[in-house]
């Protein structure tokens, strides 16, 4: 068998700040955990201690912050395209929202068309880099507390703590959705691997995406 | 000194060039010194007059200044005397740090060198210093304070015995005494600067044995106007001493002949230090018996209560660098005072990081009347001048300060405060540049608190 | 044990700030360099290195000067808030009520210094630590007083058992109030009431103080319900996870899913 055609879904830039935003986000949590609460003390060694956690979540904060910032310098026509794919809703992304708890149980049902990113992902899209905006935004105030009004302090507290649970919480879904969840498969290893996925199943899963990308092509 | 007639000065804890009356003047006097000795805990204002922050060119001074770090009261053992006549001895509750010496020791070391120096004079002004009898321990501080203490006290040459009382002094060379009123302090029953017994048992706060009282252990004196007459205390409640079974008792040492009878021609004269033995309502002072109000030397107002403006018997100093203000070049009242943070000349307080943190610099306090018309904003720079002298301050515009209105106008008053001087931590200038050089009539205490000036926005 | 704390009398003040340096001495605080900037209080706030200040007032009201003097310190509140929200677990009550740090534990998160109704911790940079008034426990413990209570000249600080404090003070405030009708009692009713309890000659705010300090809304929604609920979202989302998981594959969709659009070019 021919090797089958493989169409890019996910960009370099985006692979990037994708996985560093994973890695970063499990340090952060994991630190950032240790100085929340006493039930993670058992990891404190691994971090060097409650200090040592102290330092690396502040660490991983500005890598976790400038590199978006870095990508959104180097290439702003990217993040313009993501978050315009991101804010088109339509009719079927409605619908696909309206369906996908069935469609997470095991309920066959027939997803309306979608573009390069689902209902769902779109979801994720807006969801994550407001995650990201509030937690930055309340984590500069609470490391530099004395430097800001005592009322912009007393709110960072419940914004970071309600980010981070609400961030994990939706990060879990999208973990399991992006791997083990039935017909994920090729978009979690177009991740780890160049970014393309097999056409067929783009064509399938982003029917909307490939008929305009890829659509003419194949008629040729 | 200030003539040139003065060539070495010993200064022991004392800091005139923050201090002085007119501390400009002062200051100036000091360069024309050949030599001088400071002992104190920090590098004073008056030892390093000669430095460039002193305002002084060092290449034009040639005053030999030596420095000698002196111990804290805490350093060392000695006695404080109090204004109740309490002579209290305070032991050493640290050791000194690196080489500071109490003083007693410095003076020790000084005159054993004094005499080594003069040993072989023949100049018969060098008389006295040979035939000085200096023959104190060195190296053992205790011991040095004990010997002096016993010689202050006195002894009986003849026994070598100490001295019970005063009263058996004699003028015939067979005994010695320091200070006769302290006689009495260190006897053969021991040291009684140290006794504390703080049993009372009048009631009134007497505390017969708490440390030693000069004179005769006397806690207070005239006592015998306690008793009526004829020997009977005036109240049970208060009574000290009184007549009983031939002499006179009681919880104090009486301040009278204890065998002097009520009855006896003299018995019931109390006062035992006036010729005629009576109190008296009014002293024999320079000025007075009246008390009458003269304005200060600089004022800007006429005396509205007395026909004469000033006190005529104070005494003025008609001498150089001591000129007196008018009223048209300087019409501000001022005032100098201090704060609870610092003490006197401030070198102990100004270098403690802690005070110094609380008040860490010169400022002057003035209404806000004043600021307004001078255009003095809180915490501005500003100068005040006076005929002697300037100095600058941060302004304290406060409330606290309001015009004067005498005789249908009004007068500002500005409060300026003292202790500063630049060495140390809190430093600022010395307030006492503004002040000037004349006496009380009676204890000639300088005239601190009342001088002309002017102030202005800014430091030029 | 009795909850234990101090009066502060400020008609008895005389701001001499005897306290303020008999806390730093035995805390062995360094100094700060300040300067001079038209008020006596030097020191404008407390920091890491002032655990309490004395603050100064200056009124002039129907011709009449009032210069007020109060001590500022961490009011050791009976409910206090800092102890709920320290992460670590590093302040606790002694058995007099006295509000302690431990300062192996603290990590220096700040939180406490902003959930403090009476804005009191303060960050030390240096140490990467939280500081605060601990009310001397190693003192009282030993029967001694607190440092700065034992440096007031006055008697305008008085240190003793809450209910005995609260009563002088009532007491004090009803001899005050002829001279001075707006004098109180602060501290009895305060952010749940303190274990430092002050007579006020006038209204709390002419001493920089709030009249009725609370613990923020946001810290309260952040302790009481973000905090202990909120991450139970992420166990929810967790089983809802591995249900999904199961229930696809029982239900078959998985498989057929898994391969779909392999037609096309199969």
């Amino acid at each position: 068998m021919a090797e089958e055609k493989r169409v890019v879904k996910s960009s370099l830039g985006a692979r990037i700040t994708h996985w560093s935003h994973t890695i970063c986000w499990f340090i952060l949590l994991f630190s950032g955990l240790l100085m929340v609460t006493d039930w993670f003390s058992w990891l404190a060694p691994v971090f060097g201690g409650v200090n040592g956690a102290n330092l690396l979540h502040r660490i991983f904060a500005i890598v976790f912050a400038a590199v978006p910032l870095i990508g959104l310098i180097y290439n702003p026509r990217s993040f313009i395209n993501w978050m315009k794919e991101a804010l088109t809703w339509g009719k079927d992304e409605i619908k696909f929202m309206m369906m996908f708890p069935f469609d997470l149980i095991g309920i066959k049902v027939n997803m309306p068309p979608q573009d390069r990113i689902n209902a769902g992902q779109k979801f994720n899209s807006l969801f994550f880099p407001t995650i990201g905006l509030f937690i930055g935004l309340s984590g500069v105030v609470m490391w530099f507390a004395e430097s800001f009004p005592l009322w912009m302090v007393r709110i960072a507290y419940p914004i970071h703590d309600l980010c981070w649970i609400l961030g994990t919480m939706q990060l879990m879904f999208h973990m399991y959705l992006g791997s083990l969840h039935p017909g994920s498969g090729e978009s979690f290893w177009a991740m780890f691997g160049d970014g393309k996925v097999r056409a067929s199943w783009a064509k399938h899963h982003h029917t909307k995406w490939y008929e305009r990308v890829y659509g003419e092509e194949e008629e040729e | 000194m200030y003539d040139g007639d003065i060539k070495g000065l010993l200064v022991f804890g004392s800091n005139p060039f923050v201090s002085g009356p007119d501390a400009n003047k002062e200051t100036k006097a000091l360069e024309n010194l050949d030599w001088m000795v400071a002992a104190d805990l920090f590098e004073t204002e008056t030892a390093a007059f000669w430095k460039k922050e002193a305002g002084a060119d060092p290449k034009k001074i040639k005053t030999e200044v030596f420095f000698l770090p002196a111990a804290a009261s805490y350093e060392k053992a000695g006695t404080i005397t109090n204004s109740g006549r309490w002579i209290q001895f305070r032991w050493k509750a640290v050791d000194p740090v690196g080489e500071d010496m109490s003083d007693l020791e410095i003076f020790n070391i000084l005159g054993k060198k004094m005499k080594e120096i003069y040993k072989d004079s023949t100049d018969p002004k060098d008389k006295p210093i040979q035939d000085l009898v200096w023959d104190y321990p060195e190296h053992d501080e205790a011991k040095l304070l004990d010997e002096v203490q016993r010689e202050i006290n006195g002894y009986d040459l003849t026994t070598g015995k100490l001295m019970a009382k005063f009263a058996d002094l004699r003028d015939d060379g067979t005994t010695s005494c320091g200070v006769w009123i302290y006689c009495g302090m260190y006897t053969e029953e021991g040291n009684k600067t140290q006794w504390r017994d703080n049993s009372d048992p009048s009631g009134m706060g007497v505390y017969p044995k708490w440390s030693f009282a000069w004179p005769a252990n006397r806690r207070i004196v005239y006592n015998r106007c306690s008793a009526d007459p004829a020997g009977k205390p005036w109240s049970e409640d208060k009574k000290v001493i009184w007549w009983e079974d031939g002499s006179w008792t009681g919880i104090d040492v009486p301040d009278f002949i204890v065998a002097n009878a009520p009855t006896d021609p003299d018995g019931d004269k109390a006062f035992i230090m006036k010729d005629d033995g009576k109190g008296g309502l009014f002293a024999v002072m320079a000025d007075g018996p009246f008390p009458e109000h003269y304005e200060p030397w600089e004022s800007p107002v006429k005396n509205l209560l007395s026909s004469v403006q000033f006190n005529p018997v104070a005494k003025i100093w008609d001498t150089p660098m001591n000129p007196q203000g008018s009223p048209d070049e300087y019409p501000i009242i001022g005032t100098t005072y201090r704060v609870v943070e610092h003490w006197q000349a401030g070198i102990m307080t100004r270098n403690c990081p802690w005070l110094a943190e609380l008040m860490p610099e010169a400022f002057v306090e003035i209404s806000k009347e004043l600021a307004k018309e001078k255009g003095i904003n809180n915490g501005d720079m500003v100068t005040i001048v006076s005929a002697r002298g300037k100095v600058k301050a941060v302004a304290c515009v406060t409330p606290r300060f309001k015009p004067f209105e005498m005789n249908g106008k009004i007068y500002h008053e500005i409060g300026v405060i003292w202790h500063y001087g630049f060495q140390g931590i809190a430093k600022g200038d010395p307030a006492n540049r503004l002040t000037p050089h004349i006496g009380c009539a009676n204890s000639h205490t300088p005239e601190y608190k009342a001088f002309l000036c002017d102030i202005y926005k800014g430091v030029k | 044990m009795p909850n234990k704390g101090y009066l502060v009398d400020t008609s008895k003040c005389i701001g001499c700030r005897g306290c303020v340096v008999a806390c730093k001495q035995w805390n062995q605080l360094p100094a700060e360099r300040t300067s001079f900037k038209g008020t006596y209080q030097t020191v404008p706030d407390l920091t890491a290195n002032n655990y309490t200040i004395v603050t100064f007032h200056e009124y002039e009201e129907d011709g009449q000067i009032k210069w007020y003097f109060t001590k500022r310190q961490c009011m050791h509140c009976l409910d206090p808030v800092c102890l709920k929200v320290c992460p670590q677990k590093a302040i606790s009550k002694t058995d007099t009520g006295a509000v302690v740090r431990d300062r192996e534990k603290c990590v220096g998160c700040q939180y406490c210094a902003a959930a403090c109704p009476f804005h009191v911790p303060r960050y030390d940079k240096v140490n990467d630590k939280e500081t605060k008034c601990s009310l001397c426990p190693e003192r009282t413990a030993e029967g001694e007083l607190p440092a700065c209570v034992k440096a007031c000249i006055t008697g305008a600080l008085q240190y003793g058992d809450r209910d005995q404090l609260l009563a002088i003070a009532n007491k004090r405030v009803s001899e005050l109030k002829a001279e001075y009708p707006n004098a109180n009692v602060y501290g009895d009713k305060q952010a749940g009431g303190t274990n430092i309890i002050y007579v006020l000659a006038d209204k709390p705010e002419k001493y920089g103080f709030e009249e009725d300090p609370k613990v923020s809304i946001a810290i309260t929604a952040w302790q009481d319900i973000i905090q202990p609920y909120f991450p139970w979202l992420i166990a929810l989302t967790g089983a809802v996870s591995v249900f999904s998981f199961f229930s696809t594959r029982l239900l078959g969709v998985g498989k057929e899913k898994a391969h779909e659009g392999e037609g096309i070019h199969g």
